[in-house]
């Protein structure tokens, strides 16, 4: 597909221009053609990186089964890294591989179980489009908009005159960001609910101590941390109230008009509860487990006894588990500790194997 | 040497308990027995390690000093691979791989083993384990040297039932484990350590 396209742009297109063109369109050919390849050089090396051992290729199978039951019995995952302290650059799904899930983690870390309850949320832009979320909640943000903005008449007023825009204008501009803040919300919804609490730690180190400077399409950090407890909360998940408690608040951009961000978090807030519910609800329906207590617990006593869990536990349940152990040995990184947090990671992932034998072995697999 | 059901006795006692024997994934219980065998089949894990070639005359398999260490590590010399199941990894004649076992054993201090390969497997030209001690406290995947000695290609499958374990009960000591936290899941190449007695035995 990738080499047809190029060969598109190189032979055909490039060879097909007539000798009378310009040198200033053959120079913007040229550099589209050079866009082009670019984007494909980074797909392709994060395919290649996908065969790389330093990936926990343990997580995989857990992976793929779950964007089987949420997104597509047809879809096919892609686990792998980037160079970039990023984790998952890649994640929605791309126009180019439409039936693919690319979940990548930092190169650095993509051995790390522990980071990937992140997965979750990257997997969550994959079902927002599947399930359509935008088309359910459209409406809905729609009409908060407009409350928002019918109850602040002297903020569009400053909005209007500041930025030129007409009315429409405007509302068309604010409810694509709140969309866009409402599916980041839902995606850390729908992390929370699959991986439990293991989303918040994981969340919480990878992101801490929030602050910086903030996009208009996510959230501010506080708020983004207040969606994630509340979520939490409704889904009975136990997350210590300190965990988030030094979080600093992040600064909206250089350009971004304080009042139109001000409309769209205030409809961003009046619709959350209903998307929380309806996240929860397609999760339900689509037979997602969350993560049971009593089997965290037996996890943690067999990490206690270094051995891997054999009753065939989920993905989540593990990966919860060891960060239940990591925070009650004070997080293991002394360099002392250094041992004891290398045979976690070696124990976590051995326990993902010994529960896709025992899937695999099921009467039912 | 423990008996089948002794083998089941020890992986049936309490977690924590002093003398449990843990193999995970579990063996079948009423097979082990049923089987009647002093040993229990373990099976072959996903990830391999193989030997690059090298420019290197020899590599060194003792150490007297830190002067003039080859530096090379199990990084540099080896090569990883993960076979997923269903796959196979094939090996060639006279060809050397390490493979783990699928299951990760904890012996507890009144225990010992002895891993051996399977006679079905050794016929057609598979050595497995030429090292097999395994001492009390043992915790991980155990490392198996894999090596094709016939004249085929040989194609191994994660999976597969590939050596066995023999079980000694042994008068527990009273030293420390020091290896508390050593367990791993893939196949280990440990690079040889300083030996004091050979350092001076090859001093001029």
């Amino acid at each position: 597909m990738i080499r047809n396209e190029l060969n598109y742009y190189l032979t055909d297109m490039l060879s097909a221009l007539p000798p009378t063109l310009s040198d200033q369109v053959v120079d913007e050919i040229c550099a589209e053609i050079s866009y082009t390849v670019s984007k494909y050089t980074e797909v392709l090396g994060f395919i290649l990186r996908s065969t790389n051992v330093r990936n926990a290729f343990e997580v995989q199978y857990p992976l793929k089964r779950l964007v089987a039951q949420v997104i597509s019995p047809d879809a096919r995952l892609i686990m792998s890294s980037e160079w970039n302290y990023v984790p998952f650059t890649y994640p929605m799904t791309l126009d180019l591989l439409p039936d693919f899930v690319l979940v990548g983690a930092p190169a650095t870390e993509s051995g790390n179980v522990l980071l990937f309850p992140l997965a979750g949320h990257e997997i969550g832009h994959s079902a927002w489009r599947a399930q359509d979320l935008k088309s359910l909640l459209q409406t809905d943000v729609s009409r908060a908009l407009a409350n928002a903005i019918d109850a602040d008449p002297a903020a569009m007023v400053r909005v209007l005159a500041r930025t030129g825009e007409g009315l429409l204008d405007l509302q068309n501009v604010v409810l694509g960001t709140a969309l866009k803040q409402l599916e980041e919300i839902f995606c850390d919804l729908f992390g929370l609910y699959v991986f439990g609490a293991s989303y918040a730690y994981a969340y919480e180190y990878f992101l801490a101590p929030g602050g910086g400077s903030r996009s208009p399409l996510y959230p501010s950090s506080t708020e983004r941390v207040g969606y994630m407890l509340a979520g939490a909360k409704a889904l009975q998940i136990d997350v210590e109230p300190e965990l988030f408690g030094r979080w600093r608040q992040s600064t909206a951009r250089k350009g971004v008009d304080p009042d139109a961000l001000a409309f769209a978090d205030e409809a961003v807030a009046e619709v959350f509860p209903e998307m929380m519910r309806k996240t929860f609800e397609i999760l339900r329906d689509r037979n997602v487990e969350t993560p049971r207590t009593e089997v965290v617990d037996q996890i943690i006593t067999a990490l206690r006894s270094r051995v891997p869990y054999d009753e065939g536990a989920t993905f989540p349940e593990i990966v919860t588990a060891g960060w239940r152990y990591l925070r009650a040995r004070g997080g293991l990184s002394d360099l002392a500790d250094q041992a004891e947090y290398e045979m976690l990671g070696e124990l976590m992932l051995k326990s993902i194997e010994v529960a896709e034998f025992r899937a695999r072995l099921a009467p039912d697999a | 040497m423990l008996s089948a059901d002794q083998i089941a006795d020890a992986l049936n006692l309490e977690p924590g308990h002093f003398d449990r024997l843990s193999v995970v994934p579990r063996p079948n219980d009423a097979a082990l027995r049923q089987r009647a065998a002093t040993s229990i089949d373990l099976r072959l894990g996903r990830w391999f390690r193989s030997f690059k070639q090298t420019r290197a005359q020899a590599y060194p398999l003792a150490v007297a000093s830190d002067k003039g260490l080859d530096l090379s590590t199990e990084v540099s010399r080896t090569k990883q691979h993960f076979v997923p199941f269903g796959k196979k990894f094939v090996l060639h004649p006279g060809r050397f791989v390490l493979g783990a076992t699928l299951e990760w054993l904890q012996l507890p201090a009144g225990l010992s083993g002895y891993v051996t390969g399977k006679s079905s497997l050794g016929r057609h030209g598979l050595v497995i384990e030429t090292a097999a001690g395994i001492h009390p406290n043992f915790s991980g995947c155990l490392t198996l040297e894999l090596a094709n000695m016939g004249e085929v290609p040989l194609a191994i499958y994660p999976g597969m039932s590939v050596c066995q374990v023999f079980l000694h009960r042994t008068t527990p000591g009273t030293t420390v484990d020091l290896g508390e936290f050593s367990g791993r899941r893939k196949p280990v190449l440990p690079e040889p350590k300083i030996d004091e007695i050979f350092s001076r035995l090859s001093d001029d």
